[in-house]
């Protein structure tokens, strides 16, 4: 009798062995296979991001670059300014023009507004209600304009006279440049006029108010990053 | 006696076995959580993308640049580096929207609509009541923002050019750009490549849009169309170019 429990007692464990065997033989191939996808798109990946990063890199380097030609170029023009009235005349011509068109950038006073999705956003039957829109940012934008704004940015991409905005998804497409929430609109012009153009009652402000969240600073300076990439407009 | 011990250690060992596989499998997947991606590859390539453009945009900008300077420099007078200087003045007007511009592009015309007259089949049926629902401000951006993204270069609203400061409001019953009325029926030319702005106007259901307000775009294509300057006088008071490198 002991001897039968004994041998009830081996094959157990053995079976038990066996079983495991089986199963973790089976699941590690399977496992190396979807590993090795895996860790191909997980190359390609990093390869990706270190191609971006590095690329990123550069595009600030350039960006410095650039900056530092058109100093130059604006040195060379300031002197030859001082030399001759019809130069004067034309620089602040130029000048003019180059604000307005956004090439250069700029600063002075005017307001900064954040917007950005309600917090009721996520517990709320109707979520489309508590996210911001594109026609949202337009038409703060458009208000902007309205009361007098001379230079408009979202988040670090100047406005020039054929910007789009879009939205897809959380991310905003300015210039054909994405990013992400919360977006924030830079505008110099009178701070005063501006704020009290938006806050009217009935206005943007208010109307929208209920439904995103929209803060406004008053700003002294502010700084808006030239547009680049106008080489590439045709037509000219 | 035999019988029924030999179906014992038979089932015996099948249940062990079953038991080892599940414990294997929990182990296995309990210690290796599976790997997610973090981001998709195609988003990664569109940003790639888009970072090489802008690295090429940035070439071009600072080769104009370095032209612009070499002919600074290069110009023999006064005269000649002021003619420079001019072509300068009269590139970055272009680029403001203070110069008229001519290209391909397409003409678009929003007319009222014939109201459809529908036989009466049902004499229960009621009649739909037209409404008197005009275009507001917003469907004119919304027209407006669709051709701009979809690479228009430049835009008028019944010859006002658009530039970068121009706002389109209401203003009581009727829509304002910048100070200036503009009444409907409204014709939109934009400069760009007219079969991509066609077919975004498609894709976006501009039609669909404006039918709702009982309008009709009417779309036409055009080889040559000259879009008119902006002549708003634009005082700047505020705004002052960047002379230091910022921190922003």
């Amino acid at each position: 009798m002991s001897r039968r429990r004994k041998f009830h007692l081996y094959l157990t464990v053995v079976t038990f062995c066996t079983g495991f065997l089986v199963a973790t033989s089976f699941e590690t191939t399977k496992l190396m296979r979807k590993e090795r996808l895996n860790d191909q798109l997980f190359q390609q990946e990093t390869q990706l991001n270190d191609r971006i990063l590095s690329e990123k890199e550069q595009n600030r380097h350039l960006e410095n670059q650039l900056i530092d030609l058109q100093r130059q170029v604006g040195k060379v023009e300031e002197a030859m300014a001082q030399r001759k009235s019809e130069a004067a005349e034309t620089l602040s011509q130029l000048e003019a023009a180059r604000m307005l068109s956004g090439v250069v950038a700029v600063e002075g006073p005017g307001i900064v507004i954040t917007m950005q999705d309600s917090q009721q956003a996520a517990n709320s039957a109707d979520i489309a209600n508590y996210i911001v829109h594109e026609q949202d940012v337009r038409l703060v934008v458009n208000e902007l304009r309205a009361a007098g704004a001379e230079a408009i940015s979202i988040n670090g991409q100047r406005l020039v006279s054929n910007s789009s905005i879009r939205c897809v998804g959380p991310t905003i497409i300015v210039n054909g440049i994405k990013s992400a929430a919360p977006f924030v609109i830079s505008a110099i012009g009178d701070p005063e006029t501006m704020e009290s153009a938006l806050n009217l009652p009935g206005g943007v402000l208010h109307s929208l108010r209920d439904f995103v969240q929209i803060d406004l600073a008053k700003k002294d300076k502010l700084q808006l990053p030239a547009f680049v990439g106008d080489a590439k407009t045709k037509h000219s | 006696m035999l019988q029924k011990s030999r179906k014992i250690t038979f089932i015996l060992a099948i249940i062990s076995a079953i038991i080892g596989v599940m414990l294997a499998v929990q182990l296995r997947s309990s210690l290796h959580p599976v790997h997610k991606e973090s981001r998709s590859i195609a988003e990664l390539r569109t940003t790639l993308q888009k970072e090489l453009e802008k690295h090429k945009n940035l070439l071009a900008d600072i080769s104009k640049y370095n032209q612009l300077y070499y002919q600074y420099e290069t110009s023999l007078s006064e005269d000649e580096s002021i003619s420079v200087m001019k072509e300068e003045l009269e590139r970055n007007r272009r680029l403001a929207g203070m110069v008229e511009v001519e290209g391909e592009g397409i003409v678009l015309q929003v007319v009222d609509a014939p109201v459809p007259q529908e036989p009466i089949l049902d004499e229960h049926m009621q009649v739909p009541v037209v409404r008197e629902y005009t275009i507001d401000d917003e469907d004119l951006r919304w027209l407006v923002n669709i051709l701009f993204a979809n690479g228009a270069q430049a835009i008028s609203i019944n010859e006002q050019r658009l530039v970068a400061t121009s706002a389109i409001r209401n203003v009581g019953d009727v829509i304002q750009i910048d100070t200036r009325t503009i009444k409907p029926p409204y014709e939109i030319k934009a400069l760009g490549e007219p079969e991509v702005l066609l077919s975004a106007l498609k894709l976006e259901g501009v039609e669909e849009n404006f039918r709702l307000a009982n309008k009709k775009v009417l779309a036409e294509k055009r080889d040559k169309l000259l879009i008119a300057a902006n002549k708003e006088p634009r005082v700047i008071q505020f705004m002052k170019p960047v002379k230091e490198k910022g921190d922003s």
